[in-house]
């Protein structure tokens, strides 16, 4: 049976909007999961799902034509000892052999920076080219760089989301407050 | 709340060092303005133009109601290609996006780099 909330779950914001056009539903937001909850609440046509998968297909071509970073801070990363970083990402290091993975990987160091990889189970939506729709749970990473000279941390993530996930769970790991590079001002 | 006027001169800081370092840019093509709280995309403030956004009188009157500008999206040339330059921030998050056209992936992380080097040269 086709979950329609795991399809509208990998869509992209611009794609929501079109897809709550197509379907006649005013939504006032600027969230994901507020287009994903008002969606999925109404009832869905074969043809419907037909034209919610060409949406879908469409926007992962657009998504992939692009490369995003996030940058953060913490003032926490110039006051301790890389080893201290280092121990705590490997005590939360990633288990391959668990059904749901959730850790860290490191993967080089260089100079003062440290490069990782966040890895979390995604359960993935695929559609076929003749329109058929295929579920996988599978392993996925987020790499990101831990800078100690200047406290910075830089995550390449595809969407917001997804950069938050992993700022969170470095912060649960660290115990830090990660801060966004920019000119607003923090509380 | 920090001041508007501050957040516009680093975006015009950003931009400069932008063309100074690594091209023209040759349009600039959408702009999220927060206005107390909520955010405005070009549209719904009818921007029609090009070029100097901040000089923009739609632009500007939003900006005169203590409104910032958060994010700004332009044709920029790099190494002879062009490409999608966007940038924002929120209280959550701040990031950079280059999207690639037909240009190669690697060219275009290369941009990706600069773009992030410039930025946080004026916001870091």
């Amino acid at each position: 049976m086709i979950n329609v909330k795991d399809i509208l779950n990998e869509l992209s914001l611009e794609a929501l909007k079109e897809v709550s056009r197509f379907k006649g539903i005013r939504i006032r937001s600027r969230r994901k999961t507020d287009y994903i909850d008002e969606l999925s609440a109404h009832e869905w046509s074969r043809s419907e799902i037909s034209t919610l998968t060409e949406i879908f297909k469409k926007d992962r071509e657009k998504s992939v034509r692009s490369i995003m970073i996030y940058v953060f801070k913490s003032s926490y990363l110039q006051n301790t000892t890389r080893l201290a970083v280092k121990s705590a990402l490997e005590r939360n290091s990633v288990d391959f052999s668990m059904d749901d993975i959730n850790g860290f990987r490191i993967v080089e160091e260089e100079n003062n920076i440290l490069r990782c990889e966040y890895w979390y189970t995604k359960k993935k939506v695929i559609i076929d080219d003749t329109g058929e729709i295929h579920y996988f749970k599978m392993p996925s990473q987020i790499k990101f760089e831990i800078n100690f000279l200047d406290g910075l941390i830089t995550i390449y993530a595809t969407n917001p989301g997804l950069s938050l996930k992993c700022k969170k769970s470095i912060e649960e790991t660290l115990e830090i407050e990660m801060r966004p590079i920019s000119p607003l001002e923090v509380d | 709340m920090t001041n508007p006027s501050y957040i516009n001169d680093k975006l015009d800081e950003f931009l400069e060092k932008f063309k100074d370092n690594v091209g023209e840019i040759d349009e600039i093509i959408s702009v999220a303005i927060d206005v107390k709280g909520k955010v405005r995309t070009l549209y719904s403030v009818k921007y029609r133009g090009s070029g100097d956004i901040l000089s923009d009188p739609d632009v500007k009157k939003y900006l005169d109601e203590e409104g910032y500008i958060v994010g700004v999206e332009f044709i920029g040339n790099w190494r002879g290609c062009k490409f999608r330059f966007k940038i924002g921030y929120s209280d959550k998050f701040s990031y950079m996006r280059v999207s690639r056209g037909r240009n190669s992936l690697e060219l275009t992380k290369e941009a990706l780099y600069t773009l992030n080097t410039i930025y946080l040269d004026v916001y870091g």
